[in-house]
């Protein structure tokens, strides 16, 4: 398949942490690829490795994680690879929050609670587009407006606390996009927030997407949401990407026992909550001193000793676009093979 | 802003109404007064009075009245004209003893707060930003080394080391030659050779806290999911760093330096006395042992308006550094 160069291309990215317990292999060799303008999901449990992997395009991680790979960006500015930048070093962080912003989890927390939103969002403004102290503010009040914030100009001279949580999430999005970044990250962007405020949320980021034509790198835990904000969709378990492919294609024909699982858990109208909990049985192990074979191998439903446990298991291409991380993974018009 | 400082104050005076009556209280309660701990000093060295003279002199001073009616002259004295009693070990009245001490008090007070702070904020921001570094250990040491030697034992081991190498101990506030001499530049400068060493013991102790404040306050703000967006932003880690963290942490600190204003002020009374320092302390301490009741209730009553003010003070600091604050107040 010939497609353009993509945005971001992620490759064999691996991040270990130094625990006490030894080395945290929390990021085992992982390749993603972000278009111009797409939205790519990264889906997994909780402590898979998404926030690590997402933080480490910005190179924000702690300094007691140690990565290795390659993180190309192809900005319109030019191309890095940012895996090569020094961390705090002026050439990533004219980037950082200009070409490739993020947005967190918990708003709430997000925001220093000392300096009025006014101030926060002016600040990314002074430091990458202008100098000038009114210009940002009046950038500011637009672009509160923008994520449907009701009468900005009174709003911006407010603290955080005096902002709701769905408010301050799209006070983030505005301080995030404020600079007209080509790539948006949103970790988990939706998970702390009520149900009802989580739908105006992704709504807001793809008429923004649309309006900016920004792409986006959406991560979460919930497989709910990937069907309505992503093109593309990565599957993440224990560090490693275990599916990759077009939404269309994940939803309709999963290939790996684990996204399986993880659709199965989606709320269904009619599906009581046993049924639920039931999808995917086990535990995360925590990645220290695991074996390279199949990490899903001790919850996996279709686990057969002599085929699965062979070989580390690699990325195979089942259909034109979609990947998998399975032996027995096969692609639906192969059944006569 | 000046409504909430105002209305602070105001509440400030019947506080120190009621805190005055429990002190004057308090004060008289121990059997006997000025006059029989006088008058048995005196037998002591032989010295006869008769039952006469006893009850004249206390009629003169008032003594042979209930504690009430010798509370209400007192504080009336005070708040029409300004007179806060007569001292009766002193000869003297009260206001008198008490000002002749408060400009060494504050001179003493004001700069150890001063080299307090100047030095411990600053140690405390190397500390948590050099975390586990060498020079974050020799901090600990030296602080913990600091909090944990008694005052006047310091006092003295610096008072030795002093004499040992100057041939000074240092001990009071101006050296002999320039006692009851004018000012000059030589006095001057023999003050503040005097002051370093009650400085270095009367901050020390709390230099080495403040420092441990800091630098927990510190790590604690540097590991908040703020600094992450701010990192996220594109700002140096130094912006990041006295921007946003440095600015939080110092919320503690700032609701704690009205107390510690009066701790310099009190705490300090034991160093005082070995290094035989003219200051407020040792006052209160000879007062008590004398029964001296106007001398000793004064003194306190000014320390609690120090305490009421130093508290108002940190109010006032907290709610400019922090809009939360100010938001509830502003209610
Ligand atoms: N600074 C750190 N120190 C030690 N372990 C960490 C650190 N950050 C993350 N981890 C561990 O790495 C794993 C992946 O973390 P993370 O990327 O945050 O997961 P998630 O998919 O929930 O975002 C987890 O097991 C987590 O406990
Ligand atoms: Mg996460």
């Amino acid at each position: 398949m010939t497609r353009p160069t993509p945005l971001l291309s992620v490759r064999d990215l691996r991040i270990d942490i130094n625990t006490m317990d030894g080395v945290l292999k929390a990021v085992r060799g992982v390749d993603l690829d972000i278009h111009p303008g797409k939205t790519l999901g990264l889906v997994g449990e909780s402590g898979c490795g998404k926030s690590l992997t997402s933080k480490a395009i910005l190179g924000i991680n702690p300094p007691n994680c140690k990565a290795s790979g390659s993180i190309q960006f192809n900005s319109a500015a030019g191309s890095w690879d940012l895996l090569a930048l020094k961390p705090g070093a002026a050439e990533i962080r004219g980037i950082r929050g200009r070409r490739i912003s993020m947005i967190f989890q918990e708003p709430m927390t997000a925001f220093s609670p000392l300096y009025t939103i006014g101030n926060q969002i002016s600040e990314i403004l002074l430091l990458h587009v202008t100098r000038d102290k009114r210009v940002a503010r009046a950038m500011a009040i637009d672009i509160l407006g923008r994520v449907g914030i009701a009468s900005p100009e009174k709003r911006i001279d407010q603290y955080p606390h005096e902002y709701s949580g769905g408010m301050l999430q799209r006070a983030m999005i505005a301080m995030a996009i404020v600079c007209k970044p080509e790539l948006l990250i949103a970790d988990e962007p939706t998970t702390a927030l009520d149900v009802t405020i989580q739908a105006q949320i992704l709504q807001i980021m793809q008429e923004l997407q649309q309006e900016f034509g920004m792409a986006i790198f959406f991560i979460t835990h919930d497989m709910g949401t990937i069907a309505s904000m992503c093109d593309e969709v990565a599957v993440m378990y224990l560090g490693q990407i275990v599916e990759n492919g077009p939404v269309r294609q994940i939803f309709s024909q999963p290939l790996h026992p684990y996204t399986r699982g993880l659709l199965a858990s989606i709320p269904r109208m009619g599906m009581d909550a046993e049924e639920r909990l039931a999808s995917i049985k086990g535990q995360v192990p925590v990645p220290i001193g695991l074996p390279d074979t199949c990490g899903f191998y001790p919850r996996c439903p279709l686990a057969e000793e002599a085929v699965c446990l062979q070989a580390p298991v690699p990325l195979l291409e089942i259909e034109p676009g979609h990947f998998a991380r399975c032996f027995k993974a096969k692609a639906k018009g192969g059944q006569d093979e | 802003m000046l409504r909430f400082i105002s209305r602070r104050l105001l509440v400030m005076i019947p506080m120190v109404l009621l805190i005055s009556v429990i002190v004057f209280f308090v004060i008289q309660l121990p059997p006997g007064d000025f006059m029989s701990s006088y008058i048995a000093k005196m037998e002591a060295s032989n010295e006869v009075f008769d039952q006469n003279t006893i009850a004249r002199m206390r009629a003169q001073y008032g003594l042979d009245q209930p504690w009430y009616v010798q509370y209400a002259k007192w504080i009336a004295g005070i708040l029409t004209r300004g007179d806060f009693g007569y001292s009766f070990s002193y000869n003297r009245p009260v206001w008198d003893v008490l000002s002749q001490r408060m400009g060494t008090t504050l001179a003493i007070s004001l700069t150890t707060m001063a080299f307090t702070y100047l030095f411990s904020i600053p140690a405390g921001i190397y500390s948590a930003v050099k975390q586990y570094s060498f020079g974050d250990y020799l901090l600990s040491v030296i602080g913990f080394l600091g909090m944990g030697t008694p005052n006047f034992l310091f006092a003295i081991i610096l008072m030795v080391i002093s004499y040992n190498w100057f041939g000074d101990p240092m001990l009071g506030l101006v050296s002999q030659q320039f006692v009851n001499q004018p000012m000059s530049w030589a006095k001057l400068l023999d003050i503040l050779k005097h002051m370093i060493i009650p400085v270095i013991v009367i901050g020390t102790a709390n230099t080495c806290g403040l420092i441990r404040t800091m630098r927990s306050q510190l790590l604690d703000e540097i590991s908040r999911p703020y600094v992450l967006t701010a990192r996220a932003k594109g700002l140096s880690e130094k912006r990041i760093l006295y921007k946003y963290c440095v600015r939080a942490a110092l919320n503690p600190i700032a609701s704690t330096i009205g107390w510690s204003l009066t701790s310099i002020f009190t705490g300090s009374t034991i160093s005082a006395i070995v290094m035989n320092l003219p200051t407020q302390g040792p006052l209160l301490h000879q007062a008590l042992l004398n029964q001296d009741m106007y001398l000793a209730g004064s003194w306190l009553l000014l320390m609690t308006v120090m305490i009421l003010l130093g508290t108002i003070l940190s109010d006032i600091l907290l709610a400019w550094l922090d809009p939360r604050i100010r938001y509830v107040k502003a209610r």
